[in-house]
């Protein structure tokens, strides 16, 4: 019967107990499916640690792909090599490792004749995978797994590519999705909280009337958290089923741009229970919070604390201290929440600092500051979640769409030249450059080496990756460097090397340090000219002249960057080929042209954003339905007060503008609030966190139009609230009556 | 028959590695029950041995070795035992004349399992490798003759010339063989029963392989020679599930006459099996009531109790013969552990060979 009693009042508001549900099942949906997406990161990372812990990868000198035939060889020379074969999932996403049980078996940390354990994804008997290799992307890798003097012939060492200095910055760059996630959680704890207390308050009353009948304050209580766990449970489980959905549909794109960015493959780990017990975990500290109300006297306190405006600031002075000098990824994101809190407590109170109205002003405006007082107090949790959301989509968008304009311009100075042709294994440059000279087949051509040099340290030696071109081209010569020493690339050309900025940020380096790079048996000391932007690539890269490479020195990868003579047709494209190939005497050229790297390129990177882009899409539809729907809940309690300007005698047309005004200078309050929060928010993610998640940085951009459109959007959220009171409106003259749960 | 139990070991591994059915039951005697061998060819009487052959692998059967033992001398005259063994364990039959799997495909028909090992001065050093069959890490072949896992390998050098290298933890041995002529057939022409009932393996051995090479122990180097014994055999059956352990010897006895003994089981329902091979280089079977074996004397080593010398009685050959091993832990420590070491022969006449006793220790339990 209490029951009965007191789910009446979902009976009377059955929006109210979807909105509240909705609200629970997609903050559960978002916060459980970035947890899902980045903890099967970190175990993949983890995975392919435990397995590869300080192993090297041999590769073959001639730069072939290693075979299975290359393993018996190199096993039956007596070293202990292990098979690891990396197979793409049909989807592209998750990867599975085939491993070969029996060969690990000579590992040194392995006990005698155990092998690891293989119980499904992602390892699986290599018999598994290379069956799914069939149809799928592949890659053949044979680790070192004990150390030797010597190589056979024909083999080198390669520190393993994912044992590079990445697995910090694929850390890093998982703890910026888990921010943002933390901010999800937030953002929807305030809402959850906003709207479950506004609806404790709507059913003030009706508690009352129960304490009267003679129901226990202690026993309503009891019941009234118990429906919060209930409606919490109901909530959250589709929500966590719906994560889990997000992650599988992001993980694709996640699980490339993972490869991409960090040469770290996200792996088709087990479902582990970890992320489902932290959705519980998370849910119960919410319906916590909200159940605190409860003990504290029944009803919701959405207004403010004392010393409200002494807390704002002084977390708003130490977030911003501390995000200067932030030296961690968790101190920037530490200073950065410091900084929201900060925005968030003081927020409310400026805003009606601000809409404090003057007693010179016209009645109706004076009514209306009044009433937007009163709306800014009653709805400050919504408002600054709104505001938090909106601040983050804000820098999002921002940081997103620099990166996307720095990327282009970055990619067309990289990628100036019309094809790039691969020199096929055994032949020499030097036999084409008859070809290349001719003025009406290419009107500008560099070669472009790649391969590994050692950055010789006072601690440790590090593996980095080498490009070496010629410095003369008209090509390169347009490069715009981040710093540089007077005429750079007369400097490369006398042989001074260019660094890219993740080596730059990593050891310290500005123009004019040196650095000590070892060729295989012979070193050299060489002088940093400048540094250059390299986007999307964790590791660290040092560009020299062709002309100052040691004789001996064999890149692994030989490329032409040819430029075609201007309007010259398709014909002469082919006619340059034809004569490559002739040259060269091979039947079959790798080529590629400028328009397939850049729209890989850009695949890669749009991927890279797709799912920060996605969340915080996703956190600000949230919070402007949370919005829209205590805002209605709030204007509908006050509806008792806009009725008697009917009864004042406003008309109909005059009273929706009133109202519609009322709601649009909420609206645009909430914009207001957002716009300093997204701003300062773009300028710690480019500047501070960037830097530390990625390893390069990018110029600081505003975009004003975005903030209109934003803007529009919440415009078009007041004037729904409005059209809907416009269909709830009085009738002329009418009295109005007190209903249930408004308030006078 | 004598390694048996060591696939079991092989399987538990990829049972381990979630790559093949797991066993049906633990430990390795419940993997011999009926049923198990489906679509393996199955030795039995009336098969012969065919060389060179049958020196090569057998696809169509399911397990079998190559299984070297020697006694041999340093050049200061201390005595130095030395076991090189290889198995093979098919996990899916392949019918003769078939071709192999693709090796891209990292196919697994077949897992092989090497052991070495060596006892001097008290002291053994012992190493074992594993490897997928059919990619080239692992295999034997007859012409010419070579068996090989990794970089342990047996290889027929020139005509009756073999050479056998591995290394380990410590040590590593360089040995030419020269093989002799002698073949000894088991049993029935080769077929030799295992069980009561009639299941066996084909089984053949030489037992006079001349050895001179290089062992090095700990960085010392010992020049070495003397005489080895190289048993072949193959079968697809593994022990019964109510047999559990076996004990083997392979005696050189100073008459010139040679001895194989094995139980199955122990005590009164021990099924015991054996060749005598006479001065003359004539092969006798011998079954389980013409051969009587018992346990004397135990040393208790940290895996558990090994019975380390026996009373072997032949009435019918007039042999009695006490075998004892070496002071000392020759304990194979691998995958799947067991005993084996060299002995000495005293008795009704004297003589050296090895012993290898499974079934005991912990793992055994």
């Amino acid at each position: 019967m209490l029951l009965r009693a007191m789910l009446s009042h979902y009976r009377r508001h059955p929006l109210q107990l979807l909105a509240l549900l909705a609200i629970l099942t997609l903050a559960t949906a978002l916060w459980s499916g970035v947890w899902t997406l980045t903890s099967q990161a970190r175990d993949s990372m983890a995975a392919g640690d435990r397995q590869l812990a300080g192993q090297q990868v041999l590769v073959r000198q001639d730069g072939k792909a290693v075979s299975v035939q290359d393993f018996a060889d190199l096993r039956r020379n007596g070293l202990c090599v292990v098979p690891w074969l990396e197979v793409a999932s049909d989807s592209g996403g998750a990867r599975v490792i085939g491993l070969d049980p029996l060969a690990m078996s000579c590992a040194e940390a392995a006990p005698s004749g155990s092998g690891p354990v293989l119980d499904g994804k992602p390892f699986v008997d290599i018999s598994e995978a290379a069956r799914l290799a069939k149809d799928r992307p592949s890659v053949l890798r044979l680790y070192l797994a004990t150390e030797i003097g010597h190589l056979p012939e024909g083999w080198q060492r390669q520190v393993d590519p994912a044992a590079l200095d990445t697995g910090e910055l694929a850390d890093s760059f998982l703890l910026n999705l888990n921010a943002l996630a933390v901010l999800v959680v937030l953002v929807s704890a305030l809402l959850i909280r906003s709207v479950y207390t506004l609806g404790l308050d709507q059913r003030r009353h009706g508690l009352q009337l129960l304490e009267r009948y003679g129901v226990q304050r202690r026993r309503l209580r009891r019941y009234l958290l118990l429906e919060l766990s209930i409606l919490a449970v109901l909530g959250a489980v589709p929500g966590y089923g719906l994560g889990l959905l997000l992650a599988e549909v992001l993980g694709s794109g996640f699980g490339s741009a993972m490869a991409n960015l960090f040469d770290t493959a996200l792996l088709a780990t087990p479902h582990s229970v970890t992320g489902f017990l932290v959705t519980v975990a998370v849910m119960a500290l919410v319906v916590f919070w909200c159940g605190l109300d409860l003990f504290k006297g029944g009803r919701g306190q959405t207004g403010m604390v004392r010393f409200q405006v002494p807390l704002a600031l002084g977390a708003l002075i130490a977030g911003a201290v501390t995000v200067l000098v932030a030296g961690s990824l968790v101190s920037a994101f530490l200073a950065t929440a410091l900084l929201l809190l900060g925005a968030g407590l003081v927020t409310p109170r400026l805003l009606q600092r601000l809409a404090a109205p003057h007693r010179d002003m016209a009645p109706l405006r004076l009514w209306r500051r009044r009433e937007l007082g009163v709306l800014i107090r009653r709805l400050a949790l919504p408002l600054v979640a709104l505001q938090l959301a909106a601040g983050t989509v804000i820098a999002v968008h921002a940081l997103v769409h620099t990166f996307e304009g720095t990327f282009n311009q970055w990619l067309d100075q990289r990628l100036s030249g019309d094809l790039f042709v691969e020199v096929p294994d055994g032949k020499a440059i030097v036999d084409v450059v008859p070809v290349l000279s001719q003025r009406e087949l290419a009107a500008n051509w560099h070669p472009v080496l790649r391969g590994q040099v050692i950055l010789a340290g006072a601690d440790t030696s590090s593996s980095l990756d080498l490009m070496a071109t010629d410095s003369r081209s008209s090509l390169v010569q347009n490069w715009s460097l981040i710093e540089g020493v007077n005429s750079p690339w007369l400097a490369v050309g006398r042989g001074a090397v260019l660094v890219n900025e993740q080596l730059a940020r990593r050891k310290g380096l500005t123009p004019g340090s040196r650095l000590i790079l070892g060729f295989g048996e012979q070193t050299r000391e060489v002088s940093v000219a400048g540094i250059y932007a390299d986007y999307g690539r964790p590791a660290g890269e040092v560009m020299m002249d062709v002309e100052h490479l040691p004789q001996d020195f064999a890149p692994a990868f030989r490329s032409l960057t040819v430029t075609l003579p201007e309007g010259s047709a398709n014909s002469r494209r082919e006619e340059l080929l034809a004569s490559l190939q002739h040259a060269w005497q091979v039947d079959t050229l790798q080529v590629r042209d400028n328009e397939t790297v850049h729209q890989l390129a850009n695949r890669i990177f749009r991927q890279t954003f797709a799912l920060t882009r996605a969340i915080s899409y996703l956190t600000l539809g949230l919070a402007a339905v949370a919005l829209l729907l205590t805002g209605w809940v709030v204007l509908g309690s006050r509806q008792w007060y806009y009725q008697l300007l009917v009864v004042w005698g406003l008309a109909g047309k005059s009273w929706f503008r009133v109202i519609l005004t009322l709601a649009a200078e909420l609206m645009v309050s909430i914009w207001a609030a957002a716009v300093p929060v997204g701003i300062a928010l773009t300028w710690v993610l480019v500047q501070r966190i960037n830097p530390l998640a990625f390893g390069w940085s990018l110029p600081m951009a505003i975009y004003p139009g975005f903030w209109l459109e934003l803007m529009a959007l919440l415009a078009l959220a007041a004037l729904m609230i409005a059209g809907a009171f416009w269909l709830r409106r009085p009738a002329t003259g009418i009295a109005p009556a007190l209903g249930n749960g408004e308030e006078r | 028959m004598k390694a048996v139990h060591l696939f079991i070991g092989l399987l538990a591994l990829l049972a381990i590695a979630g790559c093949s059915d797991e066993p049906s039951d633990a430990g390795f005697a419940g993997l011999a029950d009926e049923g198990q061998e489906h679509g393996f060819r199955q030795p039995a009487p009336g098969g012969h041995i065919s060389l060179p052959e049958d020196w090569g692998a057998h696809p169509d059967y399911r397990i079998e070795w190559w299984y070297l033992t020697a006694n041999l001398e340093t050049a200061e005259g201390q005595p130095l035992g030395l076991q090189w063994t290889q198995f093979r364990q098919g996990l899916e039959p392949r019918p003769p004349g078939a071709p192999a799997p693709d090796a891209t495909l990292w196919p697994l028909q077949s897992a092989w399992m090497a052991h070495g090992a060596v006892s001097f001065d008290g002291q053994h050093w012992f190493d074992e490798r594993f490897a997928r069959g059919d990619i080239g890490q692992a295999g034997a072949t007859t012409a010419p003759l070579q068996v090989w896992l990794d970089h342990w390998q047996l290889s027929e050098m020139a005509a009756g010339r073999w050479q056998l290298s591995a290394s380990g933890d410590g040590w590593s041995y360089d040995l030419v063989l020269i093989p002799g002529q002698q073949v000894v057939r088991h049993g029935e022409q080769g077929f030799s029963a295992k069980t009561p009932d009639g299941q066996g393996s084909m089984y053949f051995s030489l037992t006079d392989i001349a050895i001179q090479g290089e062992v090095v122990l700990d960085g010392h180097s010992y020049k070495v020679a003397g005489l080895g014994w190289l048993d072949r055999e193959w079968s697809s059956q593994f022990l019964r599930s109510d047999q559990r352990g076996w004990d083997w010897f392979a005696l050189r006895l100073d008459d010139g006459s040679r001895l194989m003994v094995f139980q199955v089981g122990d005590g009164d329902g021990a099924f015991r099996s054996g060749t005598w091979v006479d001065p003359q280089g004539e092969a006798h079977s011998l079954g389980t009531d013409e051969i009587e074996l018992a346990a004397l004397d135990y040393r208790d080593i940290k895996p558990g109790r090994v019975p380390v010398a026996w009373q072997l009685d032949i009435p019918a050959m007039g042999l009695s013969l006490r075998v004892s091993a070496p002071p000392g832990t020759y304990w194979n420590d691998g995958l799947y552990p067991y005993w084996e070491s060299p002995v000495s022969v005293s008795g009704s006449v004297d003589g050296s060979g090895y012993m290898e006793l499974t079934g005991y220790g912990e793992s055994a339990e």
